[in-house]
């Protein structure tokens, strides 16, 4: 059996092989060591300018007042600094079937390419309690999935500690009851660009249970007794289909990227096009 | 001990072994982990999803059911549980006349609630005796017999103890033991009872007659005493003036008998009685007793027929002829808000010699004698009412009432072919009818009465209520059911009844001779008081009972297996 980190290493591992794409990276830009597009406060010099109200008295190039009684204001190049926050949801529905595995996976797909473009990657760790881990250090094996608050109640507060400008990707189940809004509101509040990977095993897209069952839930530990039946398992899949349709629509109109990932196909094919097809990576030129 | 009504019902205990046998067929769920049940949730509300699953009972759920089971079947059993009890029962006997209260009321009062024979009894019965008997009901015991006693007011103007065998009789209280409370020792005394005199023998003199009409008094005194005696008499008026004030000497057992006049247009008088010391009988109040008096229309046409009922009807100088919003009114025709007399004089009349059927006990026949008189009437003639006089099938005088008790008296009349207006029958109806008009005026036309006497009051068919305000100020408030209805007034003074704009006063007075003589009274504890056991089975239904816990445990039941 493949341990959380082996799965992680062969995830950075192809994940090299890719990259965040570049419209993922900013929209408005913000101070880091990189050189944007946009005038900034490094100390590159771009060009003067004539000084208009508003403008910093401190980027008045007093020279050129001396020499010809103009007001001019030096232009520098701005920097950016990309930082890649990937979310984890580490309650204790993630603890489920392959989902760990294929949580370690993606990770290391996604930190693989985040470390490709260039990017800081911090991943914020959202379990008992809310770790904020960097690929240095990292072990995959002493992390648990044991959770138990629902992602919709820490998020608002986390992305706050989040710097702002850059990119976010939420990897989770979703199980939730709040409608997504809220959360892709907090998500995207002062971020680039943001993205949501679903995350779902074959047996919670199609499970295979039969007769009278007692459902134990993972986090709540709350007891169900439902005989199951082919309209039962219908009812059940029309609704998780449901859900996810919801999360996939608002996700859209926000601007949000999503994927939807099953967990099993992913341990099995590693095929990373669902994540390519979000839009969240690309191969690496 | 237990029995059952039903018995047959106890087949439902049949559902026991079904139910258990359903407790343990039920297989156990298999147990399933899933992420979050969320989505399964949802499906658990859904009908279209599948049958609800209940969750599997608990063993204390199913033995909740087993006693739901048991307590429904025992219920419809329908259990009693039969149960005896022994009791002492008593009969107590109270005189209730007002001779006792000179001094044995109190006397007997304080035995009563001290003496601890009589804690040995229960329940005891209470029988109040004057002229009449009362049952007051049965007390647990001695100790509340307080409530009881309240009613025992010694207003009564005899005692009848003769008259409480029927009453007991009927209570089937005959055979138990008997108490009697009085102030006179008599001989003969039942089985099983014993009698407790509390009298002492006392000289009193008492109004033993007083009566006015207008302004004359006849009054008869009574010295009841071995001793010759002096007795200051006072009347006095309304407003306290001293209108005659006497002292009589009596001579022993002497009834003195006075005739006096009072002066025009005094209203009530006291008469006072000064000089012994039992004061109950000592005085009177009369109020000026004024004959009735009728207030006549006679819309009928000048005829001599018209002439003759104005002459019958001045002849019983009760009647005030005027010209509207009379009591009575003759007319020839049936309108009018008051009592009519309604004329039908016809046209092509024919004379009926007789015989006449009168309906003999109608007030308005009393005293007539159609023997040989001739009546003029139609050959033929509407029945509206009740016939009183008839000439075969004929009706001649008939009556009838008004929802609002208005009499209304058609008489079928032609005096050209009659000659009982040339009779002695003529005046004689007309005063009767005078007198039966007035005896169905609303109220009464009698002002003093004695105590206990009954009266009849005509009632108004508005009136809901009357208001009958005690000589002590208390407003009793009586309901009205019918036009009229007996009234009693055992307390002596004024009583005032009031109904709509009418307000009539009654002035009670003692007035009894045997009841005054307290010579007889005396002391004397007489006869024994047997004790009689009395086993009273019951059975007590426990149906209800068993329905209402069972409907606890249900609601139990559903709270607790959500």
């Amino acid at each position: 059996m493949t341990s959380n980190s082996a799965w992680f290493s062969q995830g950075v591992q192809k994940g090299s092989g890719l990259r965040i794409p570049y419209r993922m990276r900013s929209r408005s830009g913000s101070m880091g060591l990189r050189s944007g597009a946009d005038a900034g406060d490094s100390h590159e010099f771009l060009d003067y300018r004539d000084y208009q109200a508003g403008d910093d008295l401190r980027h008045i190039d007093w020279n050129v007042l001396g020499r010809s009684d103009r007001l001019v204001v030096k232009r520098h190049q701005q920097e950016i600094m990309p930082h890649l926050d990937l979310i984890v949801d580490g309650t204790q529905s993630m603890d489920f079937g392959s989902k760990p595995e294929s949580l370690w996976l993606v990770l290391g797909w996604l930190v693989g390419a985040g470390h490709q473009s260039g990017f800081q990657v911090r991943i914020w760790w959202l379990g008992k309690t809310v770790h904020v881990l960097h690929k240095e250090g990292l072990d995959p094996d002493r992390l648990s999935l044991d959770g138990r608050d629902e992602v919709p109640v820490v998020l608002p507060s986390l992305c706050m500690r989040m710097k702002p400008g850059g990119t976010r990707i939420l990897i989770s189940d979703l199980y939730w009851q709040q409608e997504p809004k809220s959360t892709l509101l907090a998500l995207h509040a002062r971020a680039a660009s943001c993205g949501i990977v679903h995350l779902l095993t074959d047996e919670e897209l199609n499970p295979t249970l039969q007769g009278d069952t007692e459902l134990h839930d993972a986090e709540t530990g709350i007891r169900e007794r439902v005989l199951m039946s082919e309209a039962v398992l219908r009812d059940y899949r029309t609704a998780l289909r449901a859900h996810g349709d919801a999360w996939h629509r608002s996700a859209r109109r926000a601007g949000v990227g999503f994927a939807e990932l099953n967990a099993d196909q992913i341990l099995r094919d590693l095929d990373v096009r669902p994540l390519m097809h979000a839009g969240m990576v690309e191969a690496a030129r | 001990m237990m029995d059952f009504l039903f018995p047959w019902a106890s087949l439902g205990l049949a559902a026991l072994p079904a139910l258990i046998l359903i407790y343990w067929l039920q297989r156990k769920p298999k147990k399933a982990l899933v992420p979050s049940l969320m989505f399964w949730r949802d499906q658990r509300r859904m009908t279209t999803g599948g049958r609800k699953i209940r969750r599997r009972r608990l063993p204390w759920l199913v033995a909740m059911e087993i006693l739901l089971i048991l307590l429904w079947v025992l219920a419809a059993m329908g259990p009693r549980v039969a149960s005896r009890t022994t009791t002492h029962p008593l009969v107590l006997i109270l005189d209730n006349s007002y001779s006792m209260r000179a001094g044995a009321l109190n006397r007997a009062r304080a035995f009563l609630t001290s003496d601890a024979d009589l804690e040995r009894y229960h329940p005891i019965h209470v029988v109040l005796v004057d002229k009449d008997t009362e049952y007051l009901g049965s007390v647990s015991d001695v100790a509340a017999l307080d409530d009881v006693l309240g009613e025992w007011n010694a207003h009564g103007r005899g005692f009848a103890p003769d008259r409480v065998s029927p009453l007991l009789g009927s209570l089937g209280l005959d055979a138990m033991p008997k108490l009697i409370m009085t102030d006179t020792p008599r001989e003969a005394l039942g089985a099983s009872t014993r009698q407790i005199a509390w009298g002492e023998p006392l000289d009193n003199a008492a109004f033993s007659r007083a009566v006015r009409e207008g302004n004359r008094l006849w009054l008869e005194i009574t010295w009841y005493a071995p001793e010759p005696h002096q007795i200051t008499w006072i009347c006095r008026a309304e407003d306290g003036t001293v209108l005659d004030r006497r002292d009589l000497a009596f001579e022993p057992h002497q009834t003195l008998r006075l005739d006096l006049g009072l002066p025009d247009h005094v209203g009530p008088v006291d008469l006072v009685l000064e000089g012994d010391t039992f004061e109950y009988d000592n005085s009177v109040t009369l109020l000026p007793a004024e004959p009735a008096r009728l207030t006549v229309r006679n819309a009928l046409p000048p005829s001599p027929l018209a002439e003759f009922m104005e002459a019958a009807l001045v002849a019983t100088n009760r009647v005030d002829f005027v010209t509207s919003d009379a009591d009575l009114t003759i007319t020839d025709e049936e309108e009018g808000e008051g009592h009519l007399l309604i004329i039908t004089r016809p046209d092509r009349a024919i004379s009926y010699l007789g015989p006449f059927f009168e309906e003999i006990h109608h007030p308005l026949l009393q005293g007539l004698s159609l023997d040989g008189v001739i009546w003029g009437a139609g050959r033929w003639a509407q029945a509206r009412g009740c016939p009183l006089i008839q000439a075969g099938d004929i009706p001649l005088l008939t009556e009838s009432r008004t929802p609002k008790g208005k009499l209304h008296l058609w008489m079928d009349y032609h005096e050209g072919i009659s000659t009982l207006h040339k009779t002695a029958n003529w005046p004689a109806l007309f005063h009767n009818k005078v007198n039966h008009v007035l005896e169905n005026q609303p109220g009464c036309r009698t002002e003093n009465l004695i105590a206990g006497q009954r009266v009849t009051w005509v009632n108004d068919p508005e009136w809901e209520h009357l208001a009958v305000v005690q000589p002590d100020g208390e407003v009793l408030s009586q309901a009205v059911f019918s036009d009229r209805q007996t009234l009693t007034f055992d307390e002596p003074g004024m009583v005032r009844v009031r109904a709509g704009d009418l307000e009539h006063r009654f002035s009670v007075s003692v007035g009894s001779s045997n009841e005054s003589d307290l010579l007889a009274l005396g002391r004397a504890d007489q006869g024994r008081l047997g004790m009689r056991e009395e086993s009273l089975a019951s059975s007590t239904d426990w149906t209800w009972t068993l329905l209402l816990i069972s409907c606890v445990l249900l609601g139990l039941h559903g709270l607790w297996s959500r």
